[in-house]
């Protein structure tokens, strides 16, 4: 009877904790952090000014790489060890620098940055750009919990936001501009955020 | 002649035979492609009674597109419409033509007819397509909503039995989700070809020497395959996970060296190609459809 009672109590905490997010997350991560992010979006920019790459880990670990590199035609996508020499090769071989590239993964893992890409986003029909950054929240209250990422958009001109600093849609000011089917918050006037179940 | 003359003879035979099939068929596909532009380029459209938020002159500008570069064919970020963009990917690969003036029929009069199947889609989603927002790319690509909305509309399985009239977001969610019988369904229908398949909804496929078979099936015809999007696609790190397949794409090549698999897939927008281990894949693939080209 007792021990049924425990798995009761147990398994009931876990729900409970499970359901809950952690406490300082996103709050202030971006404010804390802003130095660090702002440094990994720039690198970021600057190795794809000519070519695309997308870029992160796919373990908790932060040991494995994916990189998903863009031509023309073609997508190809290469899963690595951070450590592996044949990364680089691989990168060399499709045109990207390979130390910037590098060293930009391993600024993404001193912040828990899980990925970093460019989407593509439409306002009058007319194609734009931005930076789509995920960070893993480190704080998970319990191993129950679903992982969250805070997710952080960074565009090439300001932003219409509303009184509550929802992101909106040019086009249509009282309609929010939903993000892979999220709704974004202020940072500043080109930088959102939002917490979501995925990070990308 | 000696025995090796002759068996040179015979290849260099062989040789050309092949090669000459090879060149009639891309002049075949290329003239189909020419004809289906000029098609698109005669035409001049009106704003549709049928479709009232579908742009004329983007939906033209898809069509153009999608004819020279079929490749491009988007279903969108969130949309549940990746089965109906590989049909439409197929279609736009063997028959641009046909799929051009099906597409025209269907924004004049609002339904058209194709391989005898007459589609006529609801109103509500008739006034749907040319609305869709924050899709990438599928946001200005106006024919492709036509085209996706449509099948969605049309054909239906029990995933829809309880969705079967369009609501607002349904391309998000069960309105357009496909299982396997029914997206065999749209094969065959559009394809009007001998479609086999194997595997379940729930049940992943259970087959030795995979990639030789799948090799097999890439001979015979066009190969779709039905996948668990989550390890495709990991788009978290749950260690929990969803056990369903969700998406469709259109296999293009596939070999296996040292235990390595390396794919190259149709994937709504993309051709990509990755490597994967033989496990991943295994635990990922739930359905194998093939069409049969009766030579």
């Amino acid at each position: 009877m007792k021990n049924r009672l425990f798995i009761l109590i147990f398994l009931s905490a876990a729900f409970i904790s499970g359901c809950r997010t952690g406490k300082q997350f996103p709050g202030n991560y971006y404010f804390q952090h802003e130095q660090a992010i702002i440094a990994i979006e720039k690198q970021y920019a600057q190795l794809t000014t000519n070519r695309l790459i997308s870029l992160g880990f796919t373990d908790g670990e932060f040991r494995h790489v994916l990189a998903e590199m863009k031509t023309d035609s073609i997508r190809y996508v290469y899963e690595f060890n951070l450590a592996d020499p044949s990364f680089a090769d691989t990168l060399v071989k499709y045109g990207y620098d390979a130390v910037t590239c590098i060293n930009l993964l391993k600024d993404m893992k001193t912040i828990k940055c899980t990925w970093i890409n460019k989407l593509d986003y439409y306002t009058d029909k007319e194609a734009k750009l931005l930076t789509f950054m995920s960070i893993r929240n480190g704080a998970r209250t319990s191993p129950f919990s679903p992982e969250k990422y805070f997710i952080l958009t960074f565009y090439q001109q300001p932003q219409y936001y509303d009184e509550n600093g929802v992101l909106l849609d040019r086009r249509n000011l009282r309609r929010a501009r939903k993000i892979n089917n999220e709704i974004f918050y202020r940072i500043n006037e080109k930088v959102c955020y939002t917490v979501s179940a995925k990070f990308r | 002649m000696g025995i090796y003359s002759r068996l040179l003879f015979c290849c260099l035979y062989w040789l050309v035979v092949f090669a000459a099939a090879a060149q009639t068929h891309s002049n075949t596909y290329a003239d189909k492609k020419q004809q289906a532009l000029s098609l698109v380029k005669q035409i001049t459209l009106t704003k549709s009674n049928s479709w009232p938020n579908v742009n004329p002159d983007l939906f033209l500008a898809n069509l153009k597109r999608n004819i020279e570069r079929p490749v491009f064919l988007y279903a969108g970020r969130n949309t549940n419409f990746c089965s109906y963009a590989a049909v439409g990917y197929i279609l736009l690969e063997q028959d641009p033509s046909g799929y051009v003036q099906f597409m025209l029929d269907l924004y004049t009069n609002g339904e058209a007819l194709y391989a005898n199947t007459t589609y006529k889609p609801a109103e509500a989603v008739r006034k749907t397509a040319g609305t869709i927002l924050y899709e990438g790319e599928l946001d200005r690509n106006d024919a492709d909503q036509v085209f996706f909305f449509t099948l969605a509309d049309h054909y239906k399985g029990y995933l829809n039995i309880l969705h079967l009239k369009y609501k607002r977001d349904g391309e998000l969610g069960l309105w357009a989700a496909t299982n396997l019988a029914k997206f065999n369904r749209m094969l065959r229908a559009m394809m009007q070809t001998e479609i086999r398949c194997i595997g379940y909804d729930l049940v992943r496929v259970k087959q030795k020497h995979l990639v030789d078979s799948l090799q097999k099936k890439l001979a015979q015809g066009d190969v779709f395959l039905y996948l668990n999007n989550g390890i495709l696609r990991k788009k978290n790190h749950n260690k929990v996970k969803k056990h369903i397949p969700t998406h469709y794409v259109v296999l293009k090549s596939i070999v296996e060296e040292n235990g390595h698999i390396t794919m190259t897939y149709w994937d709504a927008g993309f051709t990509t190609q990755r490597q994967i281990d033989t496990k991943a894949l295994y635990s990922m693939l739930f359905g194998i459809s093939w069409s049969v080209r009766h030579r």
